[in-house]
């Protein structure tokens, strides 16, 4: 189940302002995990401040769920208790990329003609029958990617390749569904940009300045679709903005900043450009 | 028993973005052998081609399943072996099952689909969505284990289209409940299957935005469907699921 600006038949906690007090910033906390030679393991803690919620959680009529997803291991796993604190152990050759985390609070037996004094106003004398599966709270979701080296995420290539189109009468393109941004060059282009252009340092700087940053503006502008949501590009993009000193105050929802934000992840390509040009070898002249 | 080789995965993505119909079209397929390197733990079967069968999902599928039963889900998430196999190991298999790359009209789209991590998911590999497809559906606890997956395998659009690619198909109680229900209620899976099994697959993908499913067990999904038979029964087509009249 994934909770995204969705309203539910019933009101939840978590979503809009359905049920008071609202979930605050920190009511979600995934420590990194601790990486044994066989297993991961993920602390996670959840906070929530409802009491008439956290009274049914006491009496065993809902309990805390998170619920652990791997989309290429088809990993998928519900992990129940009354504690808001899991300790989740998962053997590494069970998973594999990007684990997802949503956690919830959910129905464990049925809870006849459910009414919360701290429902938004909306909800006024109106009461749920509510069945086991149905949830009273939406923590926002989380995620880990085991692909994603943190600490080597700072070369172009980490997430960006250069790759052959496979068609000649297509022109250059960008592909943005895979792991990496793929700039798709038509076979003869990608020969002569094997054989030749990637071996020589002469024309790094000029391709950093050109194609990769403009596929990288490209990716940018599109980077919050769903459906680039755990390609590990748009994950390590997203990462370094969130952790990276040199690009605090940047926000990859705010387009207008795009392109300064793509000349600062390549480290200022046209400045290299320019540098590099100004000391190329010239072909003497007769 | 030989360990098991399989490409080095920079190799892979080597292949996929240079491929050359031509050299998919003769006896073998021409690889470079330093890009070859073994798997740890997981030993080469062999007799697989000879049990892979180009005219029968099931058996292929049950085939690999059993020669790589040990394989972990963190290595059958990799595309090194499966790419392997289809170059190499189970070649003539792949050339016999998408056999436009030898009557000369296979494209390089063609080619990367099938012989490569499909674009439409795992399930849509060819060896990778079939190994997966058992992983999935096998029930060690029944008389016949694979009694769920022959069911899964009962259409291949279902498998691959409408099952197979939901998340649904990633919560192993749902797919028992639901294999199971069909497995014992031939009523409704012997006609109509493919229709019936859209409103199924539409259902449970409708029922999860407002329940959360993989907290659920098999008997819930079973126990749903049985709630559900009366309407099942009525649906004879896909469009009648796809417009919304059930």
């Amino acid at each position: 189940m994934k909770i995204n600006d969705i309203s539910l038949p019933y009101p939840v906690l978590g979503i809009s302002d359905d049920v008071l007090p609202l979930l605050k910033k920190d009511c979600v906390s995934i420590e990194r995990p601790t990486m044994t030679a066989t297993s991961l393991q993920f602390k996670i803690h959840l906070k929530q401040r409802n009491k008439e919620i956290s009274q049914f959680i006491r009496k065993g009529k809902a309990e805390y769920v998170c619920e652990i997803n791997c989309t290429r291991t088809f990993y998928r796993k519900c992990y129940k208790q009354s504690s808001a604190d899991f300790e989740i152990e998962i053997p590494r050759k069970d998973v594999s990329g990007r684990i997802e985390f949503d956690m919830f609070v959910t129905v464990k037996t049925p809870i006849e003609q459910y009414h919360n004094s701290q429902f938004n106003q909306d909800y006024e004398g109106v009461y749920f029958d509510m069945e086991p599966g149905d949830v009273l709270v939406a923590f926002p979701s989380a995620s880990y990617n085991l692909d994603i080296k943190y600490d080597k995420l700072y070369a172009a290539g980490s997430f960006m390749q250069i790759a052959n189109g496979g068609d000649d009468s297509r022109p250059t393109w960008f592909n943005l569904s895979e792991d990496k941004i793929l700039i798709m060059l038509p076979p003869k282009m990608f020969k002569l940009y094997d054989e030749k252009i990637r071996v020589d340092r002469d024309y790094i700087e000029i391709i950093h300045s050109s194609i990769v940053f403009n596929a990288l503006v490209f990716a940018l502008t599109r980077i919050n679709k769903s459906e680039y949501d755990g390609k590990q590009w748009a994950e390590s993009i997203k990462y370094r903005v969130k952790t990276e000193p040199a690009l605090k105050g940047f926000d990859l929802e705010d387009t207008e900043r795009v392109f300064e934000l793509a000349q600062t992840l390549l480290e200022d390509p046209y400045q290299r450009m320019f540098d590099h040009l100004s000391i190329m070898k010239r072909p003497v002249e007769d | 028993m030989a360990l098991q080789k399989v490409f080095r995965e920079a190799y892979v993505e080597a292949l996929r973005s240079n491929i050359d119909p031509a050299k998919y079209a003769g006896e073998s397929f021409d690889y470079e052998e330093s890009q070859v390197h073994y798997m740890a733990n997981v030993h080469q079967p062999e007799n697989l081609l000879e049990r892979m069968d180009e005219k029968d999902e099931l058996k292929s599928a049950i085939a690999l399943y059993e020669e790589y039963k040990e394989l972990t889900p963190l290595a059958a998430s990799k595309n090194d072996l499966w790419a392997y196999l289809a170059h190499v190991d189970l070649f003539s298999y792949m050339q016999k099952r998408f056999p436009a790359v030898t009557d000369g009209t296979a494209d390089v789209k063609y080619i990367r689909e099938h012989w490569f991590r499909s674009a439409n998911g795992t399930i849509r590999s060819s060896l990778a969505g079939l190994w997966w497809s058992v992983y999935c559906s096998v029930d060690e606890s029944r008389e016949d284990k694979y009694e769920l997956t022959k069911m899964l395998f009962q259409n291949d659009n279902i498998r691959t289209h409408y099952f197979g690619p939901s998340t649904i198909f990633r919560h192993r109680e749902a797919v028992i409940g639901i294999l199971e229900f069909l497995v014992e209620n031939p009523d409704i899976s012997k006609v109509h299957f493919n229709s019936r099994c859209i409103y199924i697959a539409q259902y449970f993908n409708r029922l999860g935005a407002v329940k959360q499913l993989a907290y659920m067990d098999r008997n819930f999904f079973k126990g749903e469907l049985m709630k559900r038979k009366t309407i099942l029964k009525t649906v004879t087509s896909k469009a009648q699921v796809l417009n919304g009249n059930k």
